[in-house]
């Protein structure tokens, strides 16, 4: 006869891992696209698209670009707005929050 | 969603209040106010807002070919030229701030239709300077999230 046990302390263990993991990836797909996305028009966005990449910092994943990233996502006096990395992530937020359910609910 | 409707809507808002306009500097030949959309022409003077649609999200109803509602971010910023003596960050942060208080869970008249779900500021601090031609602009704005049915 099985004795009850409780999972929590089990589950609470695998949690931040597997939550981790689904942040990375998602982040790291955001990037992807952004980069696919952005403006590298010479010579004032030159190299911009090869610079964006996740990482993961001390304060958690992130998305890291050239300095000038702002330019072309906000626009400058003379130049409209080339928006490339906020449509990036927020058309990766749903996928990524529908994700972090299947992992939340596997655990 | 009608990107047109909302863009006039969000004009309509700005354009209409005294306060802000006043903020901002002479409309530049051709337009009524110092409010432009996605960039502001060369002769344009400053203090000034420029606005855009940031980014889209559609959603779906079922088989349905038509977008039941939208979720959009849109950048209203301010920007101002710095003068001799004074930095153009007063003005613009002064400029964006009115901006905020107008926009922030506003009612808009859509035409067309399409009903607003909500309109709340989601991001600021999109805060920078740029330098062209030797002058230097500051730039102050946000993002706001306008949901509304299609």
């Amino acid at each position: 006869m099985s004795s009850l046990k409780s999972r929590i302390p089990e589950i609470v263990v695998a949690m931040e891992p597997a939550v981790q993991a689904t942040i990375a990836e998602s982040v790291g797909a955001m990037a992807s696209e952004a980069a696919s996305n952005a403006p590298d028009a010479p010579p004032a966005f030159t190299g911009l698209p090869e610079s964006i990449e996740a990482k993961e910092a001390q304060d958690g994943h992130g998305i890291y670009a050239a300095w000038y990233w702002h330019f072309p996502e906000f626009g400058t006096v003379r130049q409209a707005a080339h928006p490339y990395l906020i449509p990036a992530v927020e058309h990766e937020v749903p996928s990524m929050l529908a994700k972090l359910r299947g992992v939340l609910g596997h655990l | 969603m009608n990107t047109t409707a909302i863009r006039r809507a969000i004009y309509g808002k700005l354009a209409g209040d005294t306060t802000l306009n006043n903020l901002l500097g002479t409309a530049a030949p051709g337009y009524s106010k110092a409010i432009y959309f996605e960039v502001a022409p060369e002769a344009a003077r400053y203090p000034l807002v420029i606005f855009q649609k940031q980014s889209g999200s559609p959603t779906y109803t079922f088989g349905a070919p038509d977008t039941a509602i939208e979720s959009d971010l849109w950048l209203v910023k301010a920007v101002a030229q710095d003068l001799p003596g004074s930095s153009g960050s007063d003005a613009a942060e002064a400029a964006q701030a009115r901006v905020a208080a107008l926009l922030n869970d506003a009612s808009l008249s859509i035409s067309g239709g399409a009903l607003l779900l909500w309109l709340r500021r989601e991001q600021d601090g999109i805060d920078f300077a740029e330098t062209l031609d030797g002058e230097v602009y500051r730039h102050a704005g946000a993002l706001y999230r306008l949901t509304s049915t299609t």
